[in-house]
């Protein structure tokens, strides 16, 4: 995994620097949006943390010269939250994400991960959330070193929702997705699903929790150590 | 800011020169009457001129023939006895070819066989009522009629008659002339001296004052308006300045203090003692009042222009789904639950922003393991309740301004009011019973839009 930062603050990217590389990525790490340009032109990139406010210009033009390219790096923005019009600029202009500043380790790893997960050639397929490791290939759920014994359709429920860690599934998503494994699904087999798998984790120590958004979907969030 | 649109210039002027020419007129008028009145004599005169002029409407020469017919307008005058006036017609040889006589045609008139004199006059007594006698040689086809009047009583106002000819020919007549030039001539030129004032506001009108080249062309004006114009120009200059310092402001929050802000938070991860984790709580808050001051000032630029269609349902799923994993992240819960997808126009990003806040006081405010539930209705309407200890006022019905309990909240509140203000609806605080706070987003009904489904 190799990684860029484009972030004016000297100290900030080496705050970032030391937090990426402890997670075992590779990091380059440049202050303007030329040398940011320049570095996107030599290397292939796996994400793109990227500034909003550079000296030299608008981290959201490099952006949108990266689209224009038709590069698909995953990028994801450190902006302002709140700062509406700056969202909907990023959206438009294409980012991946957005880490509003200030952020914690925490949030930033978690951010990346998942974008690097998204990324569709990853080199890291196993997917993961606290102490649960899914591995599409082998189909295997393990909590620490145990191995789960999931029905298919809890299993493929789990991996939608490791998927999308610290975030909303929305029920009507899952309805789809595990309608393609099984026959049509009612919503109260979703339901039916989501409680067994509730009760499989149960005994284990998996570090998440599965919550369910009454009216929106299922939210799979890891818990604070 | 609402008056009532002025009159058109071009009507003040006319309006206000009509009135002083009728105020110049009525001076006239007096100054005639005066003049006039003084000279009862030339008054007489007058009254003879008139009256023979309409008496010889009523002669009619056919080759050496004449004939007489008294004309209608003045039969009441010399057709009926004892009227007070007397007229006689004759040539200048005698042959009398109208007579309305009594003994005062004996008395007054010159006798039939003298040759009469082209004009003569005598006032039979001094003053007023007019009482004169006198004569008149009118010629018609080669013929010199001489024609005779006498006026013992003024008993039909001949005198009145005789001063509003004259005041119709010679001041009414020319006066009126020269006010319709005058008002022509005026409104011409008023109307053309605002053509470029007219031009100008047409041209104000189209302007956004906050476009970099919003200015009014200058060239081509009169100098008064240039001034204005001129005036115009350079208050769009200072409206420019000052949104670009706002905005040079609010973007200085937003860029460079957030970057210190984000050193600092990841400065102190690396410092492992409870003072750091303290400061961080604290840093947090920090950094939430100023995104909410950062919020409210920009909020401030926005008007309605790009609103849109938002349903609410839709609206509400999506910041619920948002918000939930900060909300149990704070060991909270959140629901959503909604209604027949009302829609309204409106900014779907402020009003996420207006719901976010909500459910941010709600976690920060109510106390723990509390259940949040969004709703949207029909009013339209939306709102987050939760079941904690909230920000509840001491009694229902307390003015807003009195739910500060926490810093921070006052002002969280106040961008909710502003959002909810821009879209036309407003913000309802109350408790629930038994226990718990609600929030309530009421939009005005907007009955021409329909769900886009």
């Amino acid at each position: 995994m190799r990684l860029l930062l484009v972030e004016d603050s000297a100290r900030l990217r080496e705050l970032v620097g030391e937090t990426i590389r402890a997670a075992g990525w590779r990091l380059d790490a440049v202050g303007t949006v030329a040398e940011g340009e320049d570095a996107l032109a030599a290397t292939s990139y796996d994400l793109v943390l990227l500034d909003l406010g550079l000296p030299d210009g608008d981290g959201l033009d490099l952006l949108r010269a990266l689209r224009r390219r038709k590069d698909s790096t995953p990028v994801l923005a450190l902006t302002a939250r709140g700062a509406v019009d700056e969202r909907i600029a990023g959206l438009d202009a294409g980012a991946d994400d957005y880490l509003p500043k200030p952020f914690n380790n925490g949030e930033l790893l978690a951010r990346a991960r998942a974008l690097l997960r998204r990324a569709p050639l990853s080199a890291d397929p196993v997917l993961e959330a606290g102490a649960l490791r899914y591995d599409p290939a082998t189909h295997d759920v393990r909590c620490g070193e145990e191995i789960l014994a999931l029905a298919p359709r809890e299993r493929a429920a789990l991996e939608i929702l490791m998927r999308n860690v610290g975030r909303v599934t929305a029920k009507r998503g899952l309805e789809e997705k595990l309608s393609e494994f099984d026959e049509e699904m009612s919503p109260n087999a979703i339901e039916v699903v989501l409680s067994r798998l509730r009760r499989r984790l149960a005994p284990y120590e998996t570090g998440t929790a599965i919550e369910t958004v009454r009216g929106v979907g299922y939210l799979l969030r890891e818990l604070d150590a | 800011m609402k008056h009532a649109a002025a009159a058109p210039l071009g009507r003040i002027v006319a309006l206000r020169i009509m009135l002083f020419a009728a105020l110049a007129m009525l001076t006239q008028l007096v100054a005639v009457l005066v003049e006039y009145g003084s000279d009862p004599e030339y008054l007489s005169l007058l009254a003879l001129e008139q009256e023979t002029d309409v008496l010889a409407l009523g002669l009619s020469v056919q080759g050496n023939h004449l004939s007489y017919q008294l004309p209608d307008a003045h039969a009441a005058r010399y057709g009926t006895e004892d009227s007070g006036y007397v007229a006689r017609v004759r040539t200048a040889n005698g042959v009398v070819l109208f007579s309305h006589c009594d003994a005062a045609c004996t008395e007054h008139f010159l006798p039939l066989d003298l040759n009469p004199p082209s004009v003569w006059l005598r006032v039979l007594t001094p003053g007023y009522p007019l009482s004169f006698a006198g004569g008149r040689i009118i010629e018609k086809e080669g013929q010199r009629i001489f024609f005779e009047i006498a006026v013992e009583r003024d008993t039909q106002h001949v005198v009145w008659e005789v001063l509003a000819d004259e005041v119709l020919d010679h001041m009414i007549l020319p006066m009126s002339l020269t006010l319709i030039f005058v008002l022509g001539a005026t409104l011409l030129s008023v109307r053309s001296a605002l053509r470029p004032v007219t031009a100008a506001a047409e041209q104000a009108e189209e302007l956004d004052p906050l476009s970099p080249d919003a200015r009014i062309e200058e060239a081509g004006m009169p100098r008064e308006i240039a001034q204005l114009a001129g005036a115009v120009n350079r208050s769009y200059a200072r409206t420019r300045e000052l949104m670009a310092a706002q905005k040079l402001f609010t973007s200085a929050i937003a860029h460079e203090i957030r970057t210190p802000l984000a050193i600092i938070r990841l400065e102190l991860e690396r410092i492992d003692h409870p003072a750091a984790r303290r400061a961080t709580a604290e840093l947090d808050e920090l950094s939430h009042f100023a995104e909410q001051l950062v919020t409210l000032a920009r909020l401030e630029a926005l008007d309605r222009s790009g609103f849109q269609p938002v349903a609410l349902d839709d609206l509400g799923r999506d910041i619920v789904g948002t918000m939930a994993p900060f909300v149990y992240s704070h060991g909270a819960s959140i629901a959503f639950e909604g209604s027949d997808n009302p829609t309204l126009p409106g900014n779907a990003a402020l009003l996420k922003d207006a719901v976010r806040n909500l459910i941010e006081n709600a976690v920060r405010h109510s106390g723990p393991g509390i259940a949040i539930v969004v709703r949207t209705d029909d009013g339209p309407g939306l709102s987050v309740s939760d079941d904690g200890t909230g920000f509840v006022p001491s009694r229902p019905g307390d003015a807003p301004g009195h739910y500060k309990r926490a810093g921070g909240l006052g002002i969280g509140l106040e961008i909710v009011r502003r959002i909810a203000a821009l879209h036309g609806g407003r913000l309802e605080l109350e408790r629930v019973e038994p226990h718990g706070t609600r929030a309530r987003l009421i939009f005005a009904p907007a009955p021409s839009v329909t769900p886009d489904r």
